[in-house]
């Protein structure tokens, strides 16, 4: 092949180009792979670092936790302690008003001035409101500690609700509002629950709406849902054509110390902490609560709650006052108080009640009269010196004075069930909460009333 | 001067030198490497005709390149262009074969150009200036590509367009209109 010299050079030419290219695409090359170098060096140093951040992130973090956790350690220790000394104040706080409430009662009944008649009412009606406060407080502190347990025994709902509807009877009255009670007539005679736990929900919510409701009327329902054959629901209504509630409000009335408006308090009194103590009750029922509520117009709470029918047949209720009094007439009983102010109450009331009373003044002393004489019943308070109540209760039943099987009832201000479990461990039959109703102290008077004492 | 620029151009009018290489190689092919060689020599060069697909070169050599190469072919440069444009297809299809693995037919291929292929493009070249393009199905057999694009090279993208349909081995009859007069948009219509 002959090339001319023109394409030769051109040849040569661009050999030279490409040789040249090759040179350059080298260097470029060369460039580009020390700088990729360097690149990549600069990520490794900035991924250490990145890795070095989070190390002492993380170890910030830990540390942050850790304090965190101390903290909330610490905080729930303090609201337990609080918890605690709130608890106890309110028991403190129980016990001399356990005097003023029984001496009052007695006051009440010695003395004829209209007058005077009416102070002794305001006391009443501030201790009792001093009472119910201090209560609450205890409820829920109790609830909070998860120490309250509902109970199973029998009781009869229809007695129940007419107890408490006759007991807000009186304020109806005086509010001139009308308090309306129906029961549906298919309620089972006895279901097995916590007869004093649904007391408390109806007490409360029945109060609020007579408290809220200036005219007009209070309805309170009660039905029964069964569930099962063996097991119903309660369905307890209250309707008022109180003042009602905002609905934003409805949400957070459960909430403690939330009262519907802020002027609530200053118009209605009360601690808010009713609603919440009901919340809590009805959830450690296993039941449901609805509220129902228009301003202005009233406000509906709907409760439920499951129980199961007890098959035992229904229990004696009602019985009048004359009748209680003449079942106790004559009933011998121990009293061991160590309190000088709640043995002089107890005496007063048993003298009316024609009860034959014998006060000890601590525990040995009540072993030492079991000894000398028989007695139908002992009340036993549980904080006494020398031997206390529980102490008390267990060498009695261990048969070291004889009489081994008498009634035995606890006069106790403490509501908690742990108590009141070792209580009921150590043999005794009944608890009485102070400051006592004195209408409760007489059933349980005639509870444990010998059959044989009626006519003595 | 004439104010024909090339794809893959940076802000800084710098062109990478592959549209250089593959410009220079379609030449060799087509014209033989002494036109190479008269094209290089007669313009003048800062690179000297040096090209490597891997640097970069200023775009006025490649519009001396094309000029001169109109004017010794007397081939309008417009049709170069166009030419130009059916070759670097079937580079493309020769050296980025994925972008044509799961595309069944070239109606398929030109409708995922701006979707697709320029995406992938501006991961290698952040600062790449490509065109616009939008794409309509007229029908099973008749498809709308439109261009849009400062540099108004619609006869490159022709030939590219003619390389797909070629690459294919479908028969298009491809209509070329001017929506912008300064051919800034151009709408294809391609039939099969």
């Amino acid at each position: 092949m002959n090339l001319d010299e023109q394409e030769l050079n051109a040849i040569k030419r661009a050999l030279e180009r490409e040789r040249l290219a090759r040179k350059q695409a080298e260097q470029i090359i060369e460039l580009k792979s020390s700088e990729l170098f360097t690149l990549n060096e600069e990520l490794r140093t900035l991924n250490g670092s990145l890795e070095q951040k989070i190390r002492e992130r993380t170890d910030e973090l830990e540390l942050l936790n850790t304090a965190l956790r101390k903290a909330m350690v610490n905080a729930q220790a303090s609201m337990r302690a609080k918890s605690a000394f709130l608890s106890t104040v309110s028991h403190e706080i129980r016990t001399p008003l356990n005097g003023i409430i029984g001496l009052t009662a007695i006051l009440d009944r010695k003395i004829n001035d209209p007058e005077l008649t009416h102070i002794v009412d305001n006391i009443k009606f501030s201790s009792d409101t001093l009472l119910s406060l201090i209560n609450d407080v205890l409820d829920l502190s109790a609830i909070e500690s998860g120490k309250l347990k509902a109970v199973r025994a029998p009781f009869d709902p229809g007695y129940l609700s007419q107890r408490i509807c006759d007991a807000f009877q009186h304020r109806a009255r005086e509010k001139s509002v009308e308090l309306v009670c129906i029961r549906a007539t298919e309620l089972p005679s006895s279901v097995l629950g916590d007869a004093a736990k649904v007391n408390q929900i109806l007490t409360n919510l029945i109060g609020n709406a007579l408290k809220f409701t200036a005219r007009g009327s209070v309805q309170f329902t009660l039905e029964s849902k069964p569930i099962r054959p063996d097991a119903i629901h309660l369905v307890f209504t209250i309707e008022d054509t109180g003042i009602g509630i905002a609905p934003h409000r409805l949400t957070d009335i459960f909430e403690e110390f939330v009262q519907a408006k802020g002027s609530t308090r200053e118009n209605y009194g009360g601690s808010g902490l009713g609603l919440s103590i009901v919340a809590k009750l009805v959830d450690l029922l296993n039941g449901t609560i609805d509220v129902q509520s228009e301003e202005g117009r009233g406000s509906r709470f709907s409760v439920s709650l499951p129980f199961e029918v007890h098959a035992a047949e229904r229990t004696s209720c009602s019985s009048r006052a004359s009748d209680h009094l003449n079942t106790i007439k004559g009933m011998r009983v121990l009293v061991a108080e160590d309190l000088e102010i709640n043995q002089y109450i107890v005496r007063e009331l048993m003298r009316d009640w024609q009860v034959e009373l014998e006060i000890a003044g601590n525990g040995q002393e009540a072993l030492d009269a079991l000894r000398r004489s028989t007695f139908d019943l002992v009340l036993l308070d549980m904080h006494m010196p020398v031997l206390n109540g529980l102490e008390t209760a267990q060498h009695i039943r261990s048969g070291a004075c004889g009489q081994a099987n008498i009634p035995l009832v606890g006069l106790t201000a403490d509501v908690f069930d742990d108590t009141r479990d070792a209580l009921t461990n150590a043999g005794v039959n009944e608890m009485l909460t102070k400051p006592f109703n004195i209408q409760h102290l007489m059933e349980t008077l005639v509870r444990f009333a010998p059959k044989h004492s009626n006519n003595r | 001067m004439i104010q024909y620029s090339i794809f893959l151009i940076d802000n800084s009018a710098r062109m990478k030198g592959i549209v250089f290489t593959e410009f220079l190689e379609m030449v060799e092919d087509r014209f033989g490497f002494s036109t190479v060689d008269q094209i290089i020599e007669a313009s003048d060069l800062s690179s000297g005709g040096v090209y490597t697909a891997v640097g970069t070169y200023d775009s006025s050599e490649m519009f001396s390149l094309v000029g001169h190469l109109s004017a010794k072919s007397g081939i309008p440069v417009t049709e170069l262009l166009r030419v130009y444009g059916q070759h670097l297809f079937t580079r493309f299809a020769l050296g980025y074969g994925h972008f044509f693995s799961k595309v069944e037919d070239s109606f398929q291929f030109l409708e995922q150009i701006e979707n697709y292929i320029h995406i992938e493009v501006r991961k290698l070249y952040p600062d790449a200036e490509l065109p616009h393009i939008r794409t309509e199905r007229v029908n099973a057999d008749q498809l709308a590509l439109y261009y849009s694009s400062e540099r108004k090279m619609g006869h490159f993208a022709l030939g590219l367009i003619e390389g797909c349909g070629a690459h294919y081995e479908e028969n298009f009859r491809i209509d070329m209109e001017n929506i912008h007069p300064s051919g800034s948009e151009v709408k294809f219509t391609i039939s099969r």
